[in-house]
């Protein structure tokens, strides 16, 4: 029997980050951040690492937020995971909530934890009824726990089940429907996912319901091969957007006009100007974006 | 059909053990070829992502035994002890322990004792912020009230003893060449000795004092909500020569105390 979800059409706080780009805040960039006070749109942090009581973490953020709005983007609620969310962890990121006031909240269609323990990686579940139906209730219980609506983000896979039975955009748009979430599109997950899968990316970005999108993410990703010789993409986060990436983002954002993107790089964490450098590569696109949607609804006008 | 439940368990198993069969519903490409290496990439996202947490909470404990040691360890740590909640500033709390009955590390037995130093700045580093209080604090008492005062200590406070030299090992490593000053320390027959250490971050910075016996005897009294004049009384019996106002302002100066208090009044205060 499914339970039935809350209405999701109660009011509940949305995505409000700007139309801009940002970056993930890593502990490296907090003395540059704070001296230099960049023109950049935002800063994203896993709240699993803003966990603690006190100390230097909160301290920066604390500063940072004054300057700038903030998104958090949780790794730890297991969504995808056969068990409710912790309720633990949710106290604990609704404490940030509290504290913080993000713009934007968002999760991952992964699960990280099981009796075992958190194994401190976005995992995979097989997309059938029955995960979709697990899914959205847990969906439903966290957006209900924070008041907020859910950024809920495309996953990079290396394996998939022969369980399965959705396609994930199906997935995710039924998600959508069931839950009033919203999405987060990483672009760089759906070329490292499209390409362990042999699918066509161009065609993902395409099908994919824009309409729902809050926020965009772009990183960077390793190159391997599987056991046959095949392309295997790992999601590293550990360099640049390759160009192909950028690609595909200038296609998504000239179908939807700008969305808030961020830049991830978290491990091998270059200098603040490298990580800057690439965040304005999205904000210029993201201008060009604008001024292409202003252009194209004057025309319609005349 | 398999049921999510079963299958997730089943995926668990298999990420805890590298040697254990995949389970039937993973599959790579349609054809379901030997998924075996993207099966491997969540097996070591999961074990590296480990293993990199342990490393920057302990860079010293991996700087005495180099990067091959310190992995080899770190990954038999996890794989027994994976973390039981998606708070990686708590992980590792019982790393220590586990090097001490490390059988490979027996013959650096500081070893463990540096990564209890290691675990107890992260504690400080993370712990709730306070704002010491200054001397001035015990200008509001009597002083026939003094013996009977408590100290609420800061919350990022640990004191860690060892039979070696912890303070002087973790300070030797912050410099970038290892010299064979470091060597001897770590040496029982070249003059090591044991030394304690008080852990606090009063402000931004975590601190790291050497101690004297006495004043951690005093320290680890006072921790313990004993009085000041039972915390002297401790400290006394192991140095009769403890200075007991040099130790008092001492604990102004470095930042330990957040609340003064009679305890009879404990209600009144803060």
């Amino acid at each position: 029997m499914n339970k039935p979800l809350s209405d999701h059409k109660v009011e509940r706080v949305k995505c409000h980050l700007p139309k801009r780009a940002g970056v993930g805040l890593k502990g490296q960039h907090y003395e540059d951040i704070c001296s230099s006070k960049p023109d950049i749109g935002w800063f994203e942090v896993h709240p699993e690492n803003y966990m603690g009581a006190g100390g230097p973490p909160h301290h920066y953020l604390t500063r940072i937020r004054e300057d700038y709005p903030i998104s958090l983007h949780g790794v730890g609620l297991s969504i995808g995971g056969s068990t409710p969310p912790s309720k633990d962890h949710m106290a604990r990121i609704k404490i940030l909530v509290d504290r913080y006031q993000p713009a934007s909240f968002s999760e991952h269609l992964a699960w990280s934890s099981h009796e075992a323990g958190y194994f401190n990686d976005l995992l995979p579940l097989p997309l059938t009824e029955q995960t979709c139906q697990t899914v959205s209730e847990h969906i439903d219980q966290i957006q209900t726990y924070l008041g907020r609506t859910l950024l809920l983000e495309n996953p990079s896979t290396y394996v998939e089940f022969t369980e399965s039975d959705y396609e994930e955009i199906e997935f995710l748009k039924e998600i959508v429907k069931r839950t009033g979430c919203g999405l987060l599109l990483d672009v760089n997950n759906v070329y490292v996912s499209c390409t362990n899968h042999q699918r066509n990316p161009e065609s993902y970005i395409d099908k994919f319901p824009i309409e729902a999108v809050g926020e965009i993410h772009l990183g960077g990703h390793a190159p391997d091969e599987d056991d046959l010789g095949n392309p295997l993409l790992i999601d590293a986060h550990d360099r640049e957007v390759i160009e192909d990436v950028w690609t595909l983002y200038e296609r998504t954002i000239s179908k939807c006009g700008p969305i808030p993107t961020l830049i991830e790089w978290d491990n091998d964490v270059p200098s603040w100007d490298v990580l800057y450098a690439e965040a304005m590569r999205a904000e210029q696109l993201l201008k060009a974006s604008a001024v292409q949607t202003m252009r194209q609804a004057h025309d319609r006008v005349a | 059909m398999i049921e999510w439940p079963d299958i997730q368990s089943e995926v668990s198993r298999a990420l805890q053990n590298s040697d254990a069969k995949l389970p039937d519903s993973v599959r790579s490409l349609e054809d379901n070829k030997r998924p075996l290496k993207r099966f491997n990439v969540y097996r070591n996202n999961v074990a590296l992502s480990l293993i990199n947490v342990l490393k920057d909470t302990f860079p010293v404990t991996e700087k005495i035994v180099g990067e091959d040691f310190f992995k080899t360890m770190a990954r038999d740590f996890s794989r027994d002890n994976l973390p039981q909640s998606p708070v990686m500033i708590e992980y590792g709390a019982e790393f220590p322990a586990f090097i001490k009955n490390f059988a490979p590390a027996y013959s650096l037995p500081y070893l463990s004792d540096v990564a209890r130093l290691e675990w107890a700045r992260t504690i400080a580093y993370n712990a709730a912020d306070h704002t010491p209080q200054s001397i001035e604090a015990l200008a509001g008492f009597n002083e026939a009230d003094i013996p009977n005062i408590c100290f609420i200590i800061h919350p990022s406070v640990s004191l860690i003893q060892s039979d070696w030299p912890v303070v002087s090992i973790w300070q030797a490593h912050q410099r970038e060449e290892i010299d064979e000053s470091i060597r001897n320390l770590m040496n029982k027959e070249t003059g090591a000795k044991s030394e304690t250490a008080l852990v606090i971050r009063p402000h931004l910075d975590v601190l790291i004092h050497s101690l004297s016996p006495s004043t951690y005897e005093f320290l680890s009294a006072l921790k313990d909500v004993k009085t000041f004049g039972e915390a002297v009384e401790k400290a006394l019996n192991i140095d009769p020569a403890f200075d007991i106002p040099a130790n008092l302002s001492g604990l102004f100066s470095n930042g330990i105390v957040i609340v003064t208090h009679l305890p009879e009044n404990h209600t009144e205060l803060r």
